[in-house]
């Protein structure tokens, strides 16, 4: 574990430098995520040195933690008390800060069941572009006192500030979790998928690749034995899958060419081929895709799918009030002032 | 003139009947569910739809008008407190459900309609819309995106935020801002947290997207009575440390217990200090599970008169004391002013006693009915507000009940918003900085400062005459001040 280190003063003074000096910063954690955003203007603000947890209470739900603390580390301290961050974000080569999960604002394979980071963030510490250090929201599940900036952070890629902290809501580890598989044709393995939104079950997490239909299921043992029983032509598998996906590190996505993402709509069905062009999660509405072979009319009629390896942008009449927002935060354009939302 | 310019031009804009400016007709929309606060609005729009909301927009817009958005009136901060030169724009007539996706699991309604309707139009469907605000069968889904409103079910299923995938707002300036649809995600800048518990400020609501869940197969209730209040809290903390998420998780004290059981007769055991209900749901044999574990947790930490229910009638009166809390206050009380501050639950006990000395100290008495799984404290000040003095002293009260809540690391609201209410102790929860930060943001969507002003963020001025006061020692000076 490593030791905590509260860096927050250096921080501090290194945005009050460039406010002064009328410099740019970029914002940096473990640069693990840099294939899908990355900001190179102006100097490197790091904030892998500012780390630790500030207060972890297991009763209350609820762990503090400085934005350079390791996706890791944190996973290790809640072990310790069966607890998790639900929302799982990806630890892309190993890797990863939360202070980069709650800016990129990324979810794992369980986002339709247990929410996205944006669902955990009970409040955040941040520095504005006016070198102002500042806090929304709180370490309660409620509260609805000012504006929800601390939620609003969540995805703005650091355009808004530099988060120096962050309050989040943890939930117990299931008692167990079990993953199986099923041979299925896409249509078939649609319906199923869809199940698991609209019936109460165990499952915790879907995914569809190359003619088969991956479940998670989490919950105590006679739950989950409940939900297996539903699908008696299944076969167990490995855990270990689900990390895999989550950080990109199944076969899936060892390809060369570029990765596409798209959100769907729920209820919406994509085209879906049973050639391993596709790799569907979130019971069909989170869709990977490589750009070239795969051709399907579902994915180009859809508005969200883009390539994953750049910011995604609001419509037109959002980034006119977007632009002003941060503006609103950071009025000289200090933080990674060449990403574009 | 601006105001009697504009409200020529929306009678010349929207239908006869959607425009009320005779003082009989604007009566009944001079409060909403804090009725301490009073005040006629001149003129009441009755938009029927997107388009209606747009032109009274425009026409506040142009004439720099303010306006003031209300959608049932059940708000508990004073939030649509009409403005005294505005328009008050009310969206109960857009109270249509515009679409359900069985499938998908998703409803598309227009503001006005309200919380319950929307459980109950997909009821045959085998799903519901989890928030559940106590008053959710009059509440609109517009005031609880307003309000980011929560409810008994807060810590298994979040606030409003977490249950809403998509919005169209109005701004001020005439767009539309269509953010997130019926999917997990959506690209850019997510905007909807912004809108959501903005309490009107920012711009209006005309359409809303929320998720459905599949209805949990199976529910269980448990009570148990407490003598000490450690206790209580103990057994609740020990409940989620056994990695249980209840659905429900409630308190109550003794005053609150009594005041209950002689309105309700809901055989809550009057002799014990506190008592706890808890709610766990989902398949049966997590139910079961769940259920046995809190029922030994709970005779551990020293519960006595443990009642169990899993048929909907019983389970319904095991919650009924509950949820006759507040009228039930009406009957030992003229009146009753409910606080909704939140803290970390680890200082109930210590937040409780506190509560008591200060309500000694203003001679007033308190019952305390309690969100014990997300920490989301209602302290019911009892007063009689025909007597000025004491309505004072309950103000006074509360706003000291919600700085001790911020003082241990809580908020001054969980649930219920800021609205007039609590601008004062807002100045304690949040810093120059912040709050100027906070109006930065607003200026974003509404430049010219129409859009409920007044509300929800004190002004520095505000708070630093707040402040002062303070200084002198809590005695406030010129109390007949206007203070909003």
């Amino acid at each position: 574990m490593t030791r905590p280190f509260d860096d927050s003063q250096r921080l501090i003074d290194s945005v009050n430098h460039a406010v002064a000096h009328k410099k740019q910063l970029s914002i940096l954690g473990h640069g693990t995520k840099a294939h899908y955003a990355r900001s190179t203007h102006g100097d490197a603000l790091q904030s892998r040195d500012h780390v630790g947890v500030i207060e972890y209470r297991p009763d209350e739900l609820t762990i503090s933690v400085r934005a350079g603390t390791s996706l890791t580390e944190i996973k290790d301290v809640l072990d310790e008390h069966d607890q998790m961050l639900a929302c799982d974000p990806p630890r892309f080569f190993g890797g990863g800060t939360i202070g980069g999960a709650v800016a990129s604002g990324l979810s794992g394979p369980g986002r339709p069941w247990y929410g996205n980071i944006r669902d955990a963030v009970l409040g955040i510490e941040i520095v504005n572009g006016l070198g102002e250090c500042m806090r929304f929201g709180g370490s309660v599940m409620k509260n609805v006192a000012g504006f929800d900036v601390s939620r609003m952070m969540v995805g703005s890629l650091g355009i808004f500030g530099l988060i120096l902290s962050v309050n989040l809501r943890v939930h117990p580890k299931p008692e167990i979790e079990r993953t199986t598989k099923l041979e299925l044709e896409w249509d078939q393995a649609w319906k199923v998928q869809g199940e698991t939104i609209s019936k109460p079950s165990a499952v915790s997490a879907t995914c569809y690749w190359s003619g088969t239909l991956y479940l998670r299921l989490s919950g105590n043992r006679a739950s989950v034995n409940e939900t297996l029983g539903r699908y008696p032509e299944s076969t167990e598998t490995e855990n270990e899958l689900w990390e895999h996906v989550r950080d990109h590190n199944h076969p899936f996505f060892h390809r060369q060419e570029q990765l596409q993402r798209a959100w769907l709509g729920r209820g919406t069905q994509p085209e879906i081929t049973n050639a391993g062009d596709q790799l569907v999660e979130w019971a069909g509405a989170q869709v990977w895709s490589h750009l070239g072979p795969t051709d399907s009319q579902a994915l180009e009629d859809n508005d969200t799918s883009e390539p994953f390896d750049r910011t995604s942008a609001n419509s037109e009449t959002e980034s006119k009030y977007v632009k002003r927002l941060r503006r609103a935060f950071d009025p000289h354009l200090l933080f990674n002032s060449d990403l574009r939302l | 003139m601006s105001l009697e310019f504009a409200i020529e031009l929306i009678k010349s804009t929207l239908p006869r009947d959607c425009v009320l400016t005779d003082p009989s007709a604007t009566a009944p929309f001079e409060t909403d569910g804090l009725t301490a606060y009073r005040r006629r609005p001149p003129v009441v729009a009755l938009p029927r739809d997107t388009n209606d909301v747009r032109q009274v927009l425009r026409i506040c817009h142009e004439t720099g008008v303010p306006v003031v958005t209300r959608g049932a009136g059940t708000g508990l901060s004073g939030g649509a407190l009409p403005h005294e030169n505005g328009v008050l724009l009310v969206l109960s007539k857009m109270n249509r459900i515009l679409s359900i996706d069985q499938e998908g699991c998703t409803a598309t309604v227009q503001p006005g309609v309200t919380n319950l309707s929307i459980s109950q139009a997909v009821a045959d469907m085998g799903l519901y819309y989890a928030p559940d605000p106590s008053s959710q069968i009059a509440c609109s889904i517009g005031g609880n995106v307003a309000e980011n409103a929560g409810g008994v079910h807060c810590l298994k299923y979040g606030l409003t935020l977490h249950n809403v995938l998509g919005l169209k707002v109005q701004t001020i300036e005439g767009d539309e801002l269509i953010l997130g649809g019926t999917g997990y995600e959506s690209p850019g800048v997510e905007l909807i947290p912004l809108f959501v518990g903005s309490e009107g400020m920012l711009g209006v609501v005309t359409e809303i997207t929320v998720k459905l869940l599949p209805t949990p197969p199976c529910k269980e209730v448990l009570l148990g009575g407490f003598n000490e209040l450690e206790s209580a809290g103990e057994c609740v903390a020990a409940i989620i440390a056994r990695g249980i998420i209840p659905a429900g998780l409630e308190m109550m004290d003794a005053l609150a217990i009594q005041a209950a059981e002689d309105y309700v007769h809901a055989g809550y055991p009057r002799d014990a200090a506190t008592i706890l209900i808890c709610e766990v749901d989902g398949t049966a044999e997590q139910v079961r599970s769940d259920a046995k574990l809190i029922g030994e947790l709970m005779v551990a930490h020293g519960a006595g008169n443990i009642r169990n229910a899993t048929e909907p009638d019983e389970r319904d009166r095991l919650w009924q004391g509950r949820k006759a809390a507040f009228p039930a206050m009406g009957r030992i009380s003229p009146d009753y002013y409910c606080m909704d501050g939140t803290i970390p639950r680890r200082h109930l006990s210590k937040v409780l006693t506190s509560i008591a000395s200060l309500a000694e100290k203003h001679r007033l008495r308190v019952a305390n009915v309690f969100h014990a799984g997300d920490g989301n404290l209602h302290p019911l000040i009892l007063y009689d507000a025909s007597d000025e003095e004491q309505l004072h002293r309950a103000e006074r009260l509360g706003v000291e009940i919600l700085e001790l809540c911020v003082s241990v690391g809580g908020t001054v609201t969980g649930e219920h918003g800021v609205g007039v209410e609590k601008l004062d102790p807002m100045c304690s929860q949040f810093s120059t900085a912040e709050l100027e930060q906070f109006f930065r943001l607003k200026e974003v969507f509404d430049a010219s400062g129409l859009m409920n002003p007044g509300k929800a963020i004190p002004t520095l001025a505000h708070c630093s005459e707040i402040k002062g006061m303070h200084v002198r020692g809590g005695e406030l000076p010129f109390p007949e001040l206007d203070r909003f």
